[in-house]
């Protein structure tokens, strides 16, 4: 459900960005790492929906899924989200569509831990990013 | 550019934001929190947020540490009591402990805030002992006004000095000052268990602080669980904090 606050985070930082640079924004790419699950039909719509009556009506909104991996703070080793999905599982059963990783993805190392050293540090880039900006200037 | 920080920082620009702070950790700074929420939510609506993320207590003093957060297209929506909004990772999470590197920390609270549907003007943070990422995290997104609690003893005024320190090099303002369980009260007689506030005072002074000077009321005890039906003396002395309210008010 908060893909719509997601994709208007998105909207209010590109018109922001646009202004302070008096651009016109043809094309957006955003990524949302594939931990948080968020439906990308919504996503799509709400950008549709969203950007009407601002500066960015006829921008394009590209959305992409990609991996996330993790690096072991504590062995060094790299894992990828598939080698910590058995331990996840319990989280989507116990919590259900809304689950905490679904919403803050980055609580991820407090429901798992490394599949090679058994630790709970492992960090990973799971942020909403802007992974591209088609633009012209206005003038 | 980060997405979650631009609406975190839109959605509190404009906002009364007043942060609960103590570098010292078991000074009561969620029950303050709480209580001063619960009062200026008799006056008008007031979100208290608890940033405290890995010793969330904000949930238990009102008896929704086993409640979840329902989500919604705005976000995060917050647990209710008449006027008074809460928000906690606890009610993401349920009553589990939370583990998390200083990198997820930061992502952790700036995603919170930012998801968090908080409609009200009036916003009371509840803040985690010392100073650290949340602090950053918090003062990258909005600046807040800090209220700061402190114990008596040397050793939590030695602590609390250099927090002061910080937030005046750092432009926080600051207006209140507060010794929490300095005294209890037997018959007309106060016993000051933690020393003599003169420290406390002196400081005040140094900073340009109102002091407040808080007894210790071991009937709260009772309360942990049902904060909003407790009406003893922290609840009026709290109320005597004219300066938060008056601004309230206008």
């Amino acid at each position: 459900m908060h893909e719509w606050a997601i994709a208007m985070s998105v909207i209010q930082t590109m018109e922001k960005w646009a202004k302070e640079r008096g651009v016109n924004i043809m094309k957006v790419v955003v990524s949302l790492p594939s931990l948080s699950m968020l439906d990308l039909d919504i996503m799509r719509d709400a950008f549709k929906i969203l950007k009407k009556n601002t500066v960015l009506e006829n921008s394009e909104f590209e959305v992409r899924v990609r991996d996330t991996d993790f690096d072991c703070r504590n062995c060094g080793r790299r894992f990828s989200l598939e080698e910590i999905k058995r331990q996840l599982s319990e989280v989507f059963e116990n919590y259900g569509e809304e689950n905490p990783l679904h919403l803050l993805p980055a609580f991820v190392s407090s429901f798992a831990r490394c599949p090679f050293c058994g630790s709970h540090d492992f960090t990973s880039e799971l942020s909403v990013l802007v992974d591209g900006i088609d633009y012209e200037s206005d003038a | 550019m980060n997405p979650m920080l631009e609406f975190a920082r839109k959605k509190f620009s404009g906002k009364k934001v007043l942060a609960v702070l103590s570098s010292k950790g078991g000074v009561g700074k969620s029950t303050l929190a709480s209580l001063l929420a619960l009062s200026l939510s008799e006056m008008g609506s007031v979100a208290l947020l608890d940033l405290d993320i890995y010793g969330n207590s904000v949930t238990k003093l009102f008896g929704m540490q086993n409640k979840l957060h329902k989500v919604s297209k705005e976000g995060i929506e917050p647990f209710k009591l008449k006027k008074l909004s809460i928000f906690s990772i606890n009610g993401l999470i349920g009553d589990r402990y939370l583990i998390l590197p200083g990198s997820q920390e930061r992502s952790v609270v700036e995603s919170f805030m930012a998801l968090s549907n908080v409609e009200e003007d009036t916003v009371i943070i509840d803040m985690p002992p010392g100073m650290g990422e949340e602090l950053l995290t918090l003062t990258r997104i909005v600046k807040p006004e800090a209220i700061v609690v402190t114990l008596a003893s040397k050793l939590s005024i030695d602590v609390v000095r250099k927090m002061l320190e910080y937030l005046k090099e750092s432009s926080i303002r600051t207006r209140y000052f507060i010794v929490n369980m300095a005294y209890i009260l037997s018959g007309d007689r106060k016993i000051y268990p933690f020393g003599s506030v003169e420290e406390a005072e002196n400081l005040s002074k140094l900073y340009n602080l109102k002091l407040k000077v808080l007894p210790m009321d071991p009937e709260i005890s009772k309360f942990i669980g049902q904060l909003q039906y407790y009406d003893g003396i922290l609840k009026k002395e709290i109320k005597e904090l004219e300066c938060l309210f008056s601004d309230l008010k206008k």
